[in-house]
């Protein structure tokens, strides 16, 4: 376990240099909230940046040769799965706090009044949209590297900008349809539920991603 | 202690080191007792394989100038008269080769060097 | 006397490539250059040791423990220097201590701190403002500052200068002076190797030519050289990697076939240059 948390270590190390770049983006997502007098969308745009966040490792890493560092060392091939999957989390979670604060911040400057469950509710969306696009990028940079991987990644960006507006043409009397229904009404009352059932996809989505990635990166020549 | 290697003689750099480390004990430079620098240093100063001089000081112990002492390095031994004597001769021996050598080039007859020879004896007043 | 590093019967395919049987050791205490052409396997053999490949058949031990299933104990143990920079170009040289001591127990901040004074690096330059050189030097001072026993080189001096050439060269042999340190070295420079390297392992084409003492390879060849008509079809056959020209030939020949090349040739002693060029040379003509 302690060797998992010292690639989560030398990740922010990495990662350290570029740190300005992130703030700049944290900054643009702060403007883009106030602008919109929407600060409810800032939780989700933190999830896009935090993406980004997850992919700095592997372009990195890449770009100087890291992996030959990692082979000088005494490390695990899971060793180094596990570190950075511990990292995309904690920046995934860290940037969630921050754009939580910002919220509340840009409703003090707009003068907006914000609701607990909406905001919660966006908070479960941004990790959902986070968990199942870095569950499934952080594989593939894992068996292609960064650079072949690149465009590949962006796929289910693509696919999240199309399946949704698709998904509104679906009738609602199938069997499908229905079935978005009952899932969409749960959704809407902001039950628990809906909060709990966000958030195991989320995790149970990052593990299945966790393990695929072992035994990929274990086969690996480097 | 002096010592140079060349690098273009043709000469092997063990030889090299061994003889004139030879030379040094004969002539006195190097006196009995001295400790000689270790295999490693020797090799680090002259920018040689370590197995190099190695193999140098391991000739000069079975030769009899030297012994080597575990822990304490390379001493150089007591001139014994035999070992002198051998060296010497074997000096002897080389000029004599190379003499011949250069007499076959120029190609003096063996009369001829035997006379070149015995000048030589008079002319430094060898009894 | 106990092997630093023994490899047998190593085999690895890629499609085009595959290193055969390679074996060779290398005894606690001393220097081993590691030779051959570009593509002939060296670094391939190197990520082997390191298992950041994985091999397919064969052994290898580090330290006397198998390279796999002691790896956690050996890398900590081993100092790596590749020819490129591992480290990440934007951080100084703080934040590759940082970075590094992570993994080493037995990192040694002071020791780090004196090899920084006398390469001349500044610890607030960032990787990528220093000199090819420097860098080199970089994974040096990182390589000796956890008390490694067995240094391993994978062409660290390409596009260095002999000055900065030498100076490695007098690293090494201070490394391993107390004569429980090692050194693997491999590189196509062999000028480097010419004088400090005490055992030699000579790859070509994934094959093993030559391991043994440096001394042992520069002894058992010599180089022919002659005018077209000094010897005979027979003669020319004991050639290795024969060249013709206009004005005569040249080639390598084993020390005990020289006395029949006859009288009319020049024999010399030939550099390890000399063997390596004329060895591929003879495996492309065969």
């Amino acid at each position: 376990m302690t060797k998992a948390v010292k690639v989560l270590k030398l990740d922010f190390l990495t990662v350290k240099p570029y740190c300005r770049f992130l703030f700049v983006l944290l900054a643009v997502g702060f403007l883009f909230g106030i602008g919109n007098k929407e600060p409810y969308i800032i939780p989700p745009m933190f999830m896009i940046w935090a993406l980004f966040l997850a992919s700095y490792p592997f372009s990195i890493g890449e770009k100087n040769s890291l992996d030959k560092l990692y082979g000088t060392f005494s490390l695990k091939r899971k060793d180094i799965v596990t570190g950075r999957y511990m990292f995309s989390l904690a920046g995934s979670v860290l940037f969630l706090a921050v754009s939580v604060v910002i919220v509340f911040l840009s409703a003090v400057i707009i003068e907006k009044n914000i609701e607990i469950e909406e905001l919660l509710f966006v908070v479960c969306i941004g990790f959902l949209i986070f968990s199942v696009v870095a569950s499934f990028q952080v594989p593939i940079f894992f068996k292609f590297g960064y650079n072949k991987a690149k465009l590949l990644t962006y796929l289910p960006l693509l696919a999240i900008a199309f399946i949704v507006p698709l998904a509104n043409l679906i009738p609602a009397d199938s069997a499908i349809g229905r079935i978005f229904n009952e899932i969409g009404k749960i959704i809407e009352e902001k039950t628990y539920l809906a909060y709990v059932m966000m958030l195991s996809i989320s995790f149970i989505v990052l593990y299945i991603s966790y393990i695929i990635s072992r035994s990929i990166y274990e086969k690996r020549d480097i | 202690m002096r010592i140079v290697i060349s690098n273009s003689s043709g000469v092997p750099i063990y030889e090299q080191i061994k003889e004139q480390i030879k030379n040094a004990i004969l002539s006195g430079e190097l006196s009995e007792g001295e400790v000689l620098p270790s295999i490693r240093q020797l090799a680090k100063d002259l920018k040689i394989s370590v197995i190099t001089t190695t193999r140098a000081y391991g000739d000069l112990e079975q030769e009899g100038f030297v012994a080597n002492v575990q822990g304490k390095g390379c001493y150089v031994l007591p001139k014994n008269s035999e070992m002198v004597r051998e060296q010497l001769l074997r000096n002897i021996e080389e000029s004599f080769t190379a003499a011949i050598n250069s007499a076959k080039i120029a190609k003096i007859s063996k009369d001829e060097l035997r006379t070149i020879f015995e000048t030589m004896l008079k002319e430094e007043n060898y009894e | 006397m106990s092997n630093v590093l023994e490899i047998s019967n190593l085999n690895k395919s890629f499609g085009d490539f595959s290193l055969k049987n390679v074996s060779f050791s290398l005894p606690q205490g001393y220097i081993m250059g590691f030779i051959g052409p570009n593509g002939a396997g060296k670094t391939t053999t190197i990520k082997l040791i390191l298992n950041m490949i994985k091999r397919q058949s064969g052994d290898i031990k580090v330290l006397e423990l198998d390279n796999i299933t002691y790896e956690d104990i050996i890398k900590e143990q081993i100092g790596v220097v590749f020819d490129q920079p591992y480290f990440v170009d934007d951080w100084n040289l703080n934040d590759v201590e940082k970075a590094v001591r992570l993994f080493y127990r037995k990192w040694d901040s002071s020791k780090f701190a004196g090899y920084l004074n006398e390469f001349n690096l500044d610890r607030n330059k960032k990787v990528k403002d220093l000199s090819r050189g420097m860098k080199m030097k970089l994974m040096i001072a990182v390589a000796l500052s956890h008390d490694a026993r067995f240094l391993i080189l994978d062409e660290p001096t390409s596009g260095l200068d002999p000055v900065a050439r030498d100076e490695l060269m007098d690293i090494l042999s201070d490394f391993i002076i107390d004569e429980t340190r090692s050194v693997l070295f491999s590189t196509h420079i062999t000028s480097d190797l010419d004088k400090v390297a005490d055992y030699i392992t000579f790859i070509n084409n994934g094959e093993i030519v030559f391991t043994g003492t440096k001394d042992l390879l520069l002894e058992s060849y010599c180089l022919v050289k002659g005018g077209k008509n000094d010897i005979d079809p027979k003669q020319k056959k004991m050639i290795v990697g024969l060249r013709e020209h206009g004005e005569g030939f040249e080639g390598l020949i084993e020390v005990d076939k020289a006395g029949m090349m006859g009288s009319k040739v020049l024999i010399e002693s030939c550099t390890m240059d000399d063997i390596i060029v004329f060895i591929n040379k003879g495996r492309l003509l065969v």
